[in-house]
């Protein structure tokens, strides 16, 4: 954790589980991280390394048939005042969700419900939120917030029915429905992977925009290593349910540690170092209904040995960077989890 | 799968009974077409397991069973019915005359019924009860089952055949050939389905018989095809007709449902890349397109199956179609009606038989879009496969 | 909106080609009659040929085939067409019978709506459960129950053995707004003729109703289910809506394909109608088709066909506007 962080979100070893019809699957085990207020903070990793269901459950946004079996989520709306949000009711739950801490779902294609226009999205949001008395009112707003998010002819757009916009577009009526209520924590979920490359750009540059504008906390959830590299201030790097490592992000790019980081970085262009070839990482995910014992990277690890069979604990080896790899076990400045 | 994936399926008799006949089969088909098992072994794999998986689903076994016992009675019922359709009983004993369910009668040595009609002397059961004429229901109830059977098969083997062509043809065509046949079956969807069977069961005969009298082959083929007695060849015309009228309404949905698969296939990249390599269109039709949308039509084939016979016992209670003699379940009623509900049986026992055979095709309908539908699909493989 | 004009207007322009298809295949019904009707209708084989001959000449039988079309739809127009076997007016004929069919059907959608939705959402939100099993099995029985059988079940149930329904007669009050007493006794806020009306009507319209609940109630269930499943709720909650918006969102999505299948069903009530207004002795359109048919009024067959397909088409296209009410996607 950076010296001077100022907690906004803390998550403590939570565990979620699947239950499907193949068998309980594993989804999240131990997870435990920090985001400070005011910073950009990275989620990265392989589809199905459990980024999506972390972000999720922050708000306890998850379906039947996944469970959150065990762990804390605390929510600090100011500094020193935390909430547990994993023992919240319904009805306070819901002021947070979507109030404090809100989304901006993978794919904006889905996110919008087709007979309604973005307009009575954002008011129904912001109505919802005790911001505005009518839907009518919220109309009115809801320009502003469009506005905002640079959506092209606000004035028409708002009575436009997500149908009649193009992938960026609705991406943007997305956003503008999550800033309607001013959260103070953005969880941005691949909020690019579903709109064309040029479109990419000017998402992030708007965010990133809205960031310091707006004072916002940003939680990214990627597999786009640039983008990690462009964004965020710290990573969290996952794998099959774990973090791995987690790392201001200059770290991580520069001396990753954990033999998966390294494939990982490999396997893609890494802006901050010049690559000849990309490597591929042998082997496949694991199956996380029967996870392999001990630090799930080994089977595919080429550094393993029988200590790996052992789960490893986060081993602090540097200011703020943290891995959990047991090659790490001599050089640790500290221990956790 | 593998051969070790195989082993853990919990095996039953039926799926032992579905490995045989699919083996033999296509054992069959590869010594015709040599390679044929090589290529289509996915295909097969993935058909044995919908027939696994509806071995394990009580609904569409309770259905498979009636189906069954519906078309072996179809079959074998004109044969082991105790009398003919027409035997007026009452001839042989006057009690035959409404006889309750269980009534016995007695056919004396040396009576009109022994000596003209060669029934056997001695007492008989009539275990469902008789008409007016002193017929036996339950024999009737047999034959019955033959004249719902003829009459479904044959409306299902055309109707459904000129719809699913049609909307191969509409969908993959495109064009003014697409708008012509949607604007045609638009005509005939505007009728409510069973109204426009009835105006043409109604007008049909009269031609029909013409051409019956014509061809007195085709005739006599009807008439053993619904186990008739050839005095019967002039109740002939209005039984065809019914036929004739379900084949004017039985297709245009299924043009519909065919050519929106059709539309939705054509997206697939598969077939985009067989187009995109000159594969002839009447081979990405049969070879690309057909066997993908397969699935959903043979839902729609077994479920209309179902509704044929339950249209045309809707139209002979009508008093079209069937006429008497000929036996058939809605016609039993029909003329029974007159008696309700002193005589009670004409009109239950014929009602539950249409009932069983209809829901015998609807359950198995039922289970198999479930097995097919891909949202489901997945929960029943690991069903089958026996994994926790 | 304009692209709810739009739509409107291409809608209509298909609707037109259709009904002109309809009239075709109605006059094709009386194409395929052998012969000459004229004979069956002058009273048969040993008719007089000079009486064959001018009701020949009446009904154009000697002309050839368009004319006789032309002179079918000349007369469909301008209500000229005579019945040869009632001579009376073949529309005012139907027209008579009309309102007893509309109660029929209108009683027995109101049923299924009322029933089949409320079924159906319950069915998906206690899904798997013991309800959930009773719906299916209630959508399998209707489909598979001939309607024929299921009435006289319930005559033998409410008439014969409890006396609680009559199968005579049919309430028609003294007034008439709409010609159709159901809806003129709601109107004048009549308590008597409306509840006279529903003692009567309410059997034949549930057994009329009873195939199409199930069905119903299991499509609202997998279209409740399907759109409960979709993306947008999972942002609908992570907007933080309240639960009450929510089931709001779902329900008016698993609407959507509901109201094309319920303006189907209409169809199916129609075609119904024969079989049910037989059993319990109700004079509406679909008796009279019948009886038509055994009088050979190929005439009256025509004109009754022709109506309930008219209706019909009708239904559908109010059905296919509130649908692009509802939803926007279907304007393009």
């Amino acid at each position: 954790m950076p010296e001077n962080c100022d907690p906004i979100i803390e998550v403590r070893d939570l565990y979620i589980s699947f239950y499907t019809y193949a068998g309980v699957v594993k989804a999240i085990e131990g997870v435990s991280f920090t985001v400070c207020r005011g910073e950009t903070y990275c989620l990265v990793g392989e589809t199905g390394c459990g980024k999506s269901v972390t972000s999720k459950a922050l708000t306890r946004l998850i379906q039947a048939p996944g469970r959150i079996e065990k762990g804390r989520v605390i929510y600090y709306p100011k500094p020193g005042h935390p909430i547990d949000i994993t023992s919240l009711d319904e009805g306070e739950l819901r002021k947070i969700r979507g109030g404090e801490i809100a989304y901006i779902i993978q794919d904006p294609s889905a996110a919008l419900d087709p007979l309604y226009t973005i307009g009575f999205h954002i008011a129904e949001t912001m109505n919802a939120h005790g911001l505005v008395r009518s839907i009518r009112e919220g109309f009115r707003e809801a320009v502003k917030y469009l506005n905002k998010a640079l959506m092209p002819d606000p004035e028409e757009r708002v009575k436009s029915y997500p149908h009649e916009l193009s992938g960026g577009m609705k991406q943007r009526g997305v956003i503008a429905t999550s800033l309607s209520t001013k959260p103070k924590v953005l969880v941005a979920d691949e909020p690019t992977t579903a709109v064309d490359v040029t479109i990419q750009a000017q998402i992030m540059k708007l965010l990133k925009e809205l960031k310091s504008g707006e004072g916002l906390t940003l939680i990214l959830i990627t597999h786009n290593m640039g983008l990690v590299a462009e964004m965020c201030d710290r990573v969290a790097v996952m794998y099959a349910g774990r973090i791995v490592e987690e790392g201001a992000v200059l770290d991580i790019f520069k001396s990753p540690k954990h033999p998966y980081t390294r494939a990982l970085l490999n396997a893609v262009i890494n802006p901050l170092v010049r690559t000849s070839k990309l490597e591929s990482i042998p082997g496949t995910v694991p199956d996380l209904i029967r996870p392999p014992r001990g630090c799930r990277f080994h089977p595919r690890c080429p550094f393993s040995s029988e200590i790996c069979l052992e789960r490893p604990p986060s081993f602090l080896i540097g200011q703020d960077h943290k891995v959990a790899c047991w090659l790490y076990k001599d050089e640790a400045q500290g221990v956790e989890g | 799968m593998s051969s070790e994936e195989r082993e853990v399926y919990e095996k039953k008799v039926l799926d032992k009974l579905v490995d045989l006949l699919l083996d033999n089969l296509t054992h069959a088909i590869d010594r015709v077409r040599p390679g044929w098992k090589v290529r289509n072994e996915a295909r097969v794999e993935e058909f044995k397991l919908t027939l696994y998986a509806l071995n394990r689903s009580p609904p569409g076994l309770l259905g498979l069973s009636l189906v069954s016992f519906f078309i072996l009675i179809a079959l074998i019922g004109p044969y082991i019915a105790p009398f003919s359709y027409d035997m007026p009983l009452v001839l042989c004993d006057r009690n035959a005359y409404l006889a309750p369910p269980g009534t016995i009668i007695t056919v004396k040595e040396g009576s009109l019924c022994s000596e003209v009609y060669g029934i056997k002397p001695g007492n008989y059961t009539l275990i469902l009860g008789a008409d007016d004429y002193g017929r036996d229901l339950f024999s009737r109830i047999l034959y019955g089952a033959r004249t719902s059977f003829v009459v479904a098969v044959l409306v299902m083997a055309i109707g459904p055949l000129i719809g699913i062509t049609l909307g191969l043809i509409s969908g993959y065509r495109g064009g003014s050939v697409d708008e012509t046949i949607m604007r045609i079956t638009d005509v005939f969807i505007a009728f409510p389905g069973l109204i426009l069977a009835i105006a043409f069961s109604a007008v049909l005969p009269g031609r029909v018989s013409e051409i019956l009298d014509m061809f007195p082959p085709l005739a006599s083929a009807t008439l053993s095809l619904f186990a008739l007695k050839p005095e019967h060849v002039g109740a002939l015309a209005n039984l065809v007709s019914v036929i004739i009228a379900l084949w004017i309404v039985w297709w245009p949905g299924y043009t519909r449902i065919v050519r929106g698969m059709v539309l939705s296939a054509r997206e697939n990249v598969y077939v985009e890349a067989a187009r995109a390599i000159g594969v002839p269109t009447h081979s990405i039709l049969f070879r690309h397109i057909l066997p993908n949308i397969l699935g959903p039509i043979l839902v729609f084939l077994t479920l209309d199956f179902g509704g044929v016979i339950l249209v045309e016992a809707g139209l002979s209670f009508l008093g079209l179609g069937a006429v008497p003699p000929i036996a058939d379940w809605g016609r039993i009623v029909y003329d029974g009606a007159e008696y309700f509900p002193r005589a009670w049986w004409l009109v239950f026992f014929p009602g539950l038989a249409t009932l069983l055979a209809v829901l015998g095709f609807n359950l198995i309908g039922d289970s198999l879009r479930d097995v097919l539908d891909p949202k489901t699909r997945r929960r029943i493989e690991f069903r089958v496969k026996g994994k926790r | 909106m304009s692209d709810l004009k739009r739509f409107l207007l291409r809608r209509a322009l298909t609707f037109i080609p259709t009904v002109i298809g309809v009239t075709f295949l109605v006059f094709f019904i009386a194409a395929v009659l052998p012969a000459d009707p004229a004979k069956l209708w002058a009273g048969g084989e040993k008719a007089n040929p000079q009486v064959v001959e001018n009701i020949k000449r009446e009904y154009r039988l000697d002309r050839p085939i368009w004319e006789q079309y032309f002179f079918f739809l000349k007369n469909v127009v301008t209500n000229e067409m005579v019945s040869p076997v009632s001579h009376n007016k073949v529309w005012e004929d139907l027209g008579r019978r009309l309102p007893v069919t509309i109660q029929l059907t209108l009683l027995s959608f109101t049923f299924i709506v009322s029933i089949g939705i409320p079924l159906g959402i319950l069915s998906a939100l206690k899904r798997d459960s013991v309800i959930d099993m009773l719906v299916r099995i209630l959508a399998l029985l209707g489909v598979s129950t001939p309607v024929f059988w299921l009435a006289y079940l319930l005559i033998f149930i409410f008439f014969t053995r409890l006396g609680w329904i009559t199968l005579a007669g049919t309430p028609v009050p003294p007034y008439s707004i709409t010609g159709i007493p159901l809806i003129d006794s709601i109107i004048k806020l009549d308590f008597h003729t409306f509840k006279q009306v529903i003692e009567r009507y309410w059997l034949p319209s549930l057994v009329l109703a009873y195939a199409n609940i199930g069905v119903i109630a299991r499509l609202v269930r997998n279209s409740f289910l399907d759109a409960l499943s979709s993306d947008f709720v999972e942002f609908i909650d992570a907007r933080g809506l309240s639960s009450r918006r929510k089931y709001v969102h779902v329900l008016k999505n698993a609407m959507v394909p509901v109201i094309t299948v319920l303006g189907l069903t209409f169809g199916g009530l129609l075609a119904g109608a024969p079989i049910t207004e037989t059993v319990f002795g109700l004079p509406g359109v679909g008796r009279y088709l019948i009886d038509a048919i055994r009088f050979y009024d190929y005439l009256t067959l025509m004109g009754g066909v022709l109506l309930i397909a008219l209706i019909y088409v009708t239904v559908n296209l109010l059905v296919d506007i509130s649908y692009a009410i509802i939803d926007p996607r279907v304007r393009y």
